[in-house]
């Protein structure tokens, strides 16, 4: 039965996109997309090209007919069929290209109007989808990639997962929100799902019910990054496993009800919840779903910021898991087709993409891991990455982005060169680059975050970073802060070197970066930033790093 | 046509902070500086302009500025 949008009874203050989405639903954009596969993309009109998020597929700059598509990989569970549809998509319209998102999403570029309905056709013959992975909509789904297999999971998330994508995704009581929607789910106690920026997330929890230890989950609401960053908060609830589809139904409900839809930049459901506050969201979570038991036991007890690089024994005995880095997250239609090639051999078929943008082969017999490690593959796509190289996340840039002032990927591949070159560290320092306020590259979070600015001068006109130090997740969760000094683009990695040898010199045992920011107080760190600014500028390394 | 956000400074004044139209990056860089220039009576030296943001030009688009 269609549900009551109560938002339309008075329609004078609801933002453009809302009545375009009053007009005609999201999904029904898809229908269309064939008929605009005939007439070519001229016959776009302006409204459905806005609606074609709710396919999956976005404009690319410089809006020449060209696109960007999201295919949703619900906590980046792939298989080796799955794989290859995935690289021959690439291989035959996208260039070559395939990009790993901080959501264990897949993007293409470079896709034409006309080549989408067999790109459709071929992504629905493997049980892919690219169907709300982009709207106002819930999104694809963040989780832990090693479900099913991880000694640090409670329990395996996998089909509570598929069974919460069969209610959410779809379905058109929910294909209208006032804006993007992002789900988290995981069992991993290193919050692998990175619970605190997504619109709703449950987490790891026990409660003792009737004498019992029951295994569930807690829930987060609000969190969420671009331009007005916020953490979720944490509702007074324990979720039994079975009862999580009804609550992330119930919150979904509330966010589509309740949620503002005035001003698209007021709109995600962090808005509505730092105006209600935990107890209110959660009084009217129960007057929808009943009620449920208070607060249990935290189980996360750290975050490993979705990083798996490496071999780790599984829960499984005799098999193991090989995590491997994709530098800055974008692989090749090729190379594709190979790890699902070694998945095959090696494993089960089974390949798992990562938040941190990497891959993971899983259910490898231990006694094939040395074999594994010897495949050219893996040369590239190493499982022992250098430290810098291992650890960081990029935005798309303004190589396709039409909001990016700057280019991302190239840049932070040199900067992570560079570094890796100069600096040998045993701890990780992430580090994270975005090309405009928009935080797909979640810079936030990043020990240390880059966002770009276009910077002219009498020299002309130049990429320049703003760094941010000392952001975190799990336990102690909080953003990083801004430092003053725009740095050249050409003279970041030389700053940052400096910056870094500082917390080498100074580090307490086993102290990460963001701990060692807050330790010795964002005004040290500045001195510091001032200085190694000042001294870069005039050194012989700016030929050397502008060089690289 | 898109919505730039940049700061502007100018030798001896604080940052200025520009919102502008414009089709293009450099497009928008000049935009900035020449309304920089008319808003003294003085001859101005910018010394660099920095977009910071840029957005679709849409009604009702805007940027909120903070100090």
């Amino acid at each position: 039965m269609a549900y009551q949008k109560v938002w339309a009874e008075d329609t004078s203050k609801l933002n453009k996109m809302e009545l375009l989405k009053l007009e005609k639903d999201g999904l029904d954009v898809i229908a269309d997309v064939y008929r605009y596969a005939k007439l070519g993309y001229e016959a776009i009109t302006p409204d459905d090209m806005d609606r074609l998020k709710w396919a999956g597929i976005y404009q690319q700059k410089p809006k020449d007919g060209h696109f960007m598509m999201r295919v949703r990989i619900h906590s980046g569970i792939l298989n080796s069929a799955q794989a290859r549809a995935l690289a021959g998509i690439s291989r035959d319209y996208g260039r070559g290209l395939v990009d790993i998102t901080t959501r264990q999403a897949v993007q293409f570029h470079w896709l034409r109007i006309e080549n989408m309905p067999d790109i459709f056709g071929r992504l629905s013959a493997v049980g892919l989808s690219s169907f709300e992975a982009c709207g106002d909509c819930p999104r694809t789904f963040v989780g832990n990639p090693l479900a099913g297999i991880d000694p640090d999971e409670l329990m395996d998330t996998t089909e509570l997962v598929e069974e919460l994508s069969k209610a959410i995704h779809l379905n058109r009581e929910f294909s209208n929100l006032p804006r993007k929607y992002k789900i988290s789910l995981s069992a991993n106690i290193y919050n692998t799902g990175h619970a605190e920026i997504n619109d709703l997330s449950f987490t790891p929890a026990s409660k003792v019910i009737d004498g019992k230890e029951v295994i569930g989950f807690h829930v987060w609401v609000g969190g969420g990054l671009s331009t007005h960053p916020y953490l979720a908060q944490q509702l007074d609830c324990f979720v039994r496993p079975e009862d999580v589809v009804k609550v992330a139904v119930g919150v979904t409900t509330i966010f589509r009800d309740y949620g503002y839809r005035e001003k698209r930049t007021h709109a995600r459901l962090k808005f509505l919840m730092a105006d209600w506050g935990p107890e209110k969201f959660l009084e009217k979570l129960k007057e929808l779903v009943g009620d449920l038991p208070s607060r249990g036991t935290d189980r996360i007890v750290g975050w490993n910021a979705g990083y798996f690089t490496g071999v780790h024994p599984q829960k499984q005995d005799g098999l193991s898991y090989v995590g491997l880095s994709v530098h800055v997250g974008r692989v090749s239609a090729d190379e594709l087709f190979q790890l699902a090639d070694l998945a095959d051999k090696y494993g089960n078929g089974s390949i798992r993409t990562c938040n941190s943008q990497n891959i993971i082969l899983p259910n490898i017999p231990n006694e094939k891991v040395e074999a594994l490690l010897q495949e050219p593959l893996l040369q590239r796509l190493t499982p022992f990455p250098k430290v810098f190289e291992g650890h960081a996340i990029s935005c798309t840039g303004n190589e396709f982005c039409n909001l990016a002032i700057t280019e991302t990927k190239e840049r932070m591949k040199s900067i992570t060169d560079y570094l890796d070159s100069r600096i040998e560290l045993d701890t990780p320092i992430r580090i994270h680059v975005n090309g405009c306020p928009n935080s797909c590259g979640q810079r936030q979070i990043a020990d240390i975050g880059l966002q770009g600015a276009l910077v002219k001068t009498a020299n002309g006109v130049k990429d320049a970073f703003d760094i941010f130090v000392g952001g975190t997740l799990g336990p102690g969760a909080r953003f990083n802060v801004r430092l003053k000094g725009r740095v050249d683009g050409d003279l970041v990695a030389p700053v940052l070197e400096r910056l870094i040898l500082f917390y080498k010199e100074q580090r307490l045992h086993g102290e990460l970066f963001h701990q060692f920011v807050h330790r010795v107080g964002l005004q040290v760190i500045q001195e510091r930033l001032d200085a190694a600014i000042a001294e870069v500028a005039g050194s012989e390394e700016v030929a050397a790093a502008k060089d690289k | 046509m898109f919505l730039y956000r940049i700061e502007c400074q100018v030798k001896g004044k604080d940052l200025e902070h520009v919102i502008v139209l414009a089709e293009s990056d450099l497009h928008a860089f000049d935009c900035a500086e020449r309304l920089v220039k008319q808003q003294s009576l003085a001859p101005v030296d910018i010394l660099e302009t920095v977009i910071l943001e840029k957005k679709p030009a849409k009604l009702g688009a805007g940027y909120v500025i903070l100090p």
